[in-house]
């Protein structure tokens, strides 16, 4: 199922970010003046040589801490931050879920901002209005389609930003925690999207903390460590070395904690393991979605 | 690179849709309240400044006396282009800055799509103008050269506005510098007062308010449409190439220093 393709849809050459730590850095006159350039032993490295080929048509996924620059990775690959060091070559169009409707104008109705959003996102605008009731469709938000986006539930809001970003047709397709949105229908309805756009043969790449999400829907998966890719390979695998590595930590800091669950013959539940808020527990692998693997 | 224009067209085009929708869609008055705020200042200052400080406008090209009002609102118009452009320009990457950081697209879109809605705004305060001279019976064939010299004012004021809003993003204090500029500028600018009442009474006043490039679109505006008297083809063929100048430096120094602007707002 893992196609190593001699030709990847993206390819990383050691690629390295960095920031500076202070916020207020450069963004003032006096600072700048009083301070002069920004002292590099501010900088820091978000993301630090990083060589990953991701293969065309695959599902690949980035696991990590927070802060260990997930999403900085997955900007540049978007083309929002540009490496510090190191190249990136991506094929085709690349579309980044980095948040589902940020586009959105909350004053505008639901088929106006498709509209928006769909130029923000680079589709031309014949392209546009051809998707447009297919979006609305996908959506599921019927009449409410003519309504201010403003009085939307959040869920119908990302709705309709995921409904919009994947019927843009993405050849690469970045996707940083936005799955675990929406209802579980409409969870379903995603994968099973995303396993169509991957059966066509067009490449996502998805950032999460639900690991059993991630299980079931990637073939490969990078887990990065402060910047640094610490293990990549088949989606089981690096999952599991993650997994031992966090119980590792944490025995290492509550050996009660850890005994007891020793005792319950309990790996870890991914739930423990994300800092991330209001992540649902894991699914198991969707009925919907296994009949594509 | 100026091709990019029009490659990213629908871009600019989809922005002025959603500001255009969204800018008075809460009022009921929606674009008349647009016009009220010039008005108002100008029958304040009209009244201020010939009652109060007793300026006389220069004869009207007609020949019927002046008025001061119509020369105060020709140059009005021209001086709210230019800072409404440059004042819009600059709070856009701000106001657009969430979605810059999340999606990767060209960040002087927002601010193209902006100015365009406020080119509906000033076509209205035009209007405005001449339907005021309309009623003075101040008509004349140099009207028409006021379209170059607003399209070098336009151009003008956009180049300034993108070069000031990509420095603005880096150094934050940019922005209350150009406030106290402008509004300095503003009484640099023969917009209250002729320019015969400083010729010949202070040269060095007169010099700084010749050095400001918006004197000249200023004063071309009120030959053609107050004086009706045509600049010569050489002011007007300079206006047009400094706009064209200023636009094209604003827009590469734009690209040069938006490449980061994603983590720099
Ligand atoms: N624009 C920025 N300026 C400075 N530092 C930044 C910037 N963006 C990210 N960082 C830093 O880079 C590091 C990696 O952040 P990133 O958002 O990539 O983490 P992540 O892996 O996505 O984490 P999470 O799981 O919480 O989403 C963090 O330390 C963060 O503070
Ligand atoms: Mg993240």
């Amino acid at each position: 199922m893992t196609q190593t393709s001699a030709d990847p849809a993206v390819d990383l050459r050691g690629v390295g970010k960095r920031f500076q730590r202070h916020t207020d850095r450069r963004n003032s006159l006096k600072e700048r003046i009083v301070r002069g350039r920004a002292r590099s032993s501010e900088d820091f490295w978000a993301v630090r040589d990083v060589t990953l080929q991701i293969p065309k048509g695959s599902v690949y996924g980035l696991i990590g801490h927070n802060g260990s620059g997930k999403s900085t990775l997955l900007k540049m690959i978007g083309g929002i931050y540009r490496p510090s060091e190191g190249s990136i070559t991506a094929q085709g169009r690349v579309a980044a879920l980095i948040e589902l409707g940020a586009g959105f104008h909350p004053d505008m109705t639901g088929r106006e901002n498709i509209a928006l959003n769909g130029s923000i996102l680079g589709m031309p605008r014949k392209e546009i209005s051809a998707v447009t009731e297919e979006i609305i469709e996908f959506s599921g938000l019927g009449d409410f389609i003519n309504d201010p986006v403003k009085h939307y539930s959040s869920g119908m809001y990302v709705r309709l930003g995921f409904s919009v970003a994947v019927h843009m047709k993405p050849d690469v397709l970045l996707v940083d925690e936005v799955l675990a949105v929406g209802d579980e229908e409409f969870q379903r309805k995603c994968f099973d999207h995303l396993y169509a756009l991957r059966r066509s043969g067009r490449t996502i790449i998805v950032v999460s903390h639900g690991l059993g999400q991630l299980e079931g829907l990637c073939d490969e998966i990078a887990w990065l460590e402060r910047g640094v890719v610490q293990e990549h390979g088949t989606a089981v695998e690096t999952i599991a070395s993650y997994l031992r590595r966090v119980n590792a930590e944490e025995s290492a800091r509550h050996p009660m904690v850890a005994a007891v669950r020793r005792l319950r013959h309990d790996p870890g539940r991914p739930h423990r393991v994300d800092g991330h808020h209001r992540q649902p527990a894991a699914p198991r692998p969707l009925p919907g979605a296994c009949r594509y693997l | 690179m100026l091709s990019d224009l029009y490659t990213r067209r629908a871009l600019v085009w989809a922005f002025a849709n959603r500001d255009f929708a969204t800018r008075y869609r809460a009022s009921v008055l929606g674009w008349a309240w647009s016009l009220i705020q010039p008005l108002a200042t100008l029958i304040v200052f009209a009244a201020v400044f010939t009652v109060v400080f007793r300026i006389q406008a220069p004869p009207l090209g007609n020949g019927n006396g002046s008025s001061y009002a119509a020369f105060l609102f020709t140059g009005l118009v021209t001086w709210n282009l230019f800072s409404s452009l440059l004042n819009l320009s600059m709070s856009q990457l701000k106001s657009n800055g969430e979605l810059l950081k999340k999606v990767q697209f060209p960040a002087w879109t927002p601010i193209l799509g902006a100015s365009i809605v406020q080119l509906v705004q000033i076509l209205l305060e035009l209007a405005v103008l001449i339907a005021m001279f309309l009623y003075l019976r101040n008509v004349g064939w140099t009207w028409i050269l006021a379209i170059p010299i607003l399209i070098g004012a336009l151009l003008f004021s956009q180049g300034l506005g993108l070069m000031l809003s990509i420095v603005n993003a880096r150094y934050g204090d940019v922005q209350y510098i150009v406030a106290v500029v402008l509004g300095a500028l503003y009484f640099l600018t023969p917009v209250l007062y002729p320019m015969s009442m400083i010729e010949g009474k202070n040269e060095i006043l007169g010099w700084i308010i010749r050095l400001n490039p918006m004197s000249w679109y200023v004063q071309a505006m009120h030959d053609a449409m107050y004086s009706l008297v045509a600049p010569s083809a050489l002011v007007i063929g300079g206006l047009l190439l400094g706009g064209f100048l200023t636009f094209w430096a604003g827009f590469a120094i734009f690209n040069r220093w938006s490449e980061d602007i994603g983590e720099m707002l």
